[in-house]
């Protein structure tokens, strides 16, 4: 065998309760792969109609006429009880039921040879491994070699019991689990591997998938990333707003012909789809149209709507998902004005109102990454992130061993002291911030220096104060022309300024404007280590611990 | 690993020899845990499990 052949071949996969997707790292790139479709965004759905079993899109077309014997949302009731789940998410779909004592649905499938009808029940962990066996087989074929293994991206409310369930399921689909990561931070990995990674900040991942929306505040400091908050909706997302299209062209129907279609199973299933068109069709134009034959009673129907318009009427529940973002933010300890990016993810992020919700939640320096987004555009599908982070993650270890990958899960390799106060360099309003808080510890950090024209160097190292600094501003009389009120805006700062003197640092015979790297360490018990040189080796080398 | 920007220092107040004067202590710090994932991480988890310092690491 060839160095070549050795090594292996792992994927990253994301598994929602509506779609999944499968990724792979070619050439230093992660990217999704598509199935035998040519979809990359392969719905987690089965559907039976004689004696055929869709599987993806396939089975997602069978929701209009086929809906009782149509198997979807499943992922979160993996590794639960019966008791425990609600039906609440299989309004047009199979419900679910109890399979001595999990969760799972009953399928009736005909027999091709004897043409009999045949219902069995399935858990919901059977259709687990039927889904991963058919993403397996996908990347399989797409790749044209057997997998070695994969990393999985779940939500952060994902139980061990859930996780444990859903890597015995990996494994008998056939390909093992090799990490389970959390979706927030795949999606991060995902954004930051081709960025600029060390550059400190904190950062807002908002995941609006089709039935849950969870929003993340994380820390990233020096690459490492903490999470700080969680914020979820289990019953908000891309499906409630399809939801608004709905009701919306229903009671237009209604005014119309004096039938409400939403008395119809039917009529439901196939106004839903539509819509679910219509919907995304608005994230890329300022207006739709919607068509459906014999909606009810032979009754055709044709509308059209602008975004205006849908805005308007999903306006409740658009709020709902900014406000998710807010509390997360709170919940984090942070102030907006701490956040320098919002990664919008998941299918419904499409939608253009979320990225100009964002834009009025933050303040201007607030980068907004999201597809919608023409000034900082995602160069990703947003429902593919967690899919893409999971891959790269899958490709840096894909050479270690099980208790390699088992030993940097540890606490004590994970738990990691992290700074509640900023630590920086200089007096007044020049203290510059060096290590933020919430950076984890141990941390290193290697800075330049520039002497004052009069030689020296005169180095005090502090703690920072965090405070914010509200001022004022009159209305602008051109831009209050289009407010109601002509309030004056409140603009908030976030600045830090000197506090506790830690140490200070004296090298008294450097050159004027010579420049000096200073090294500051921090150890995993928060002892400040600093080491200072001369770039160009004519003066004094000062090192010290506190 | 930079902060990525030069400091301008200004003059001391207190002209003295070489030195490193330490006087307080960092405050304690809070403990949590981080995402296991990412390259930046698996060095940490490689710094920890050799004893290495950042400085051998960058090697
Ligand atoms: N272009 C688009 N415009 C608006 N919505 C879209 C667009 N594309 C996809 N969506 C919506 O995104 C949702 C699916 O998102 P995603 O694939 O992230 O879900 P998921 O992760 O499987 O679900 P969940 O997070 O609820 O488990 C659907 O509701 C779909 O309608
Ligand atoms: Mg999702």
């Amino acid at each position: 065998m060839s160095d070549l052949e050795e090594y292996k071949t792992v994927i990253g996969l994301s598994f929602g309760n509506q779609n999944s997707s499968i990724s792979f790292t070619k050439d230093g790139k992660t990217e999704c792969l598509a199935n035998e479709e040519g979809d990359r965004q392969i719905p987690a759905i089965f559907s039976y109609q004689g004696s055929e079993e869709y599987h993806g899109v396939q089975a997602y077309g069978q929701l209009v006429r086929n809906s009782h014997n149509t198997i979807l949302n499943f992922r979160d009731m993996l590794g639960k009880s019966s008791e425990d789940v609600t039906d609440k998410k299989h309004k047009r779909s199979a419900k679910p039921i109890s399979v001595n004592g999990q969760p799972g649905f009953s399928v009736t499938v005909v027999d091709p040879e004897t043409g009999a009808e045949t219902t069995s029940k399935k858990t919901v962990y059977e259709f687990t491994v039927r889904h991963l066996n058919r993403l397996f087989e996908s990347a399989r074929d797409f790749l044209g070699k057997k997998l070695d293994g994969c990393v999985i991206a779940v939500p952060s409310d994902f139980s061990e019991k859930q996780i444990e369930m859903l890597s015995k399921a990996s494994k008998e689909a056939g390909v093992p689990a090799m990490q389970f990561v959390k979706e927030s931070a795949a999606q991060i990995l995902a954004l930051m591997y081709s960025d600029s990674a060390l550059v400190d900040k904190f950062v807002v991942v908002a995941d609006f998938g089709a039935t849950r929306s969870e929003v993340s505040v994380a820390s990233i400091k020096s690459g490492i990333i903490t999470i700080l908050s969680n914020e979820q909706d289990l019953h908000l997302g891309g499906e409630q707003l399809t939801e608004v299209l709905v009701n919306f062209f229903a009671k237009e129907f209604e005014k119309k012909h004096k039938i409400n279609p939403l008395t119809n199973r039917r009529a439901i299933a196939k106004l839903h789809a539509q819509c679910e068109i219509t919907k995304r069709i608005l994230s890329n134009n300022t207006t739709a149209s919607a068509a459906i034959d014999s909606l009810v009673d032979g009754i055709d129907f044709h509308s059209n709507i602008n975004r205006l318009r849908f805005e308007l009427a999903g306006s409740s529940i658009f709020n709902k998902m900014s406000d998710l973002v807010v509390k997360a933010v709170k919940k984090a300890g942070l102030e907006t004005v701490d956040i320098n990016e919002v990664i919008l993810a998941g299918g419904a992020s499409h939608s253009p109102k979320l990225t100009s919700l964002m834009w009025s939640v933050f303040p201007e320096q607030t980068v907004i990454r999201s597809s919608a987004s023409s000034a900082t555009p995602l160069a990703v599908n947003p429902a593919e992130l967690a899919a893409v982070g999971a891959g790269v993650q899958a490709s840096l270890i894909a050479e270690f061993d099980a208790d390699e990958i088992a030993g940097s899960l540890t606490p004590d390799v994970v738990n990691a002291p992290h700074l509640t106060k900023p630590i920086g360099i200089n007096e007044g309003d020049n203290f510059v911030v060096v290590f933020d808080i919430e950076t984890a510890l141990p941390a290193q950090k290697s800075i330049e220096c520039v002497a004052p024209a009069e030689g020296g160097a005169y180095i005090p190292i502090y703690e920072g104060e965090r405070s914010i600094k509200v001022t004022t501003v009159e209305a602008d009389a051109d831009e209050s022309d289009f407010s109601e009120e002509e309030e004056p805006e409140e603009i908030r700062e976030r600045v830090v300024t000197p506090g506790t003197l830690l140490a200070t640092v004296n090298i008294a015979d450097v050159a004027p404007k010579a420049k000096v790297e200073v090294i500051l360490h921090l150890d995993a018990e928060g002892k400040l280590t600093v080491t200072a040189r001369p770039k160009d080796g004519k003066g004094s080398n000062v090192r010290g611990s506190n | 690993m930079s902060a990525g920007k030069s400091i301008p220092l200004f003059p001391s107040k207190t002209a003295i020899e070489a030195s490193f004067v330490p006087h307080a202590k960092v405050s304690k710090p809070v403990v949590r845990s981080v995402e296991p994932i990412g390259p930046y991480f698996l060095a940490h988890a490689r710094r920890l499990k050799y004893g290495r310092t950042f400085s051998e690491d960058e090697r």
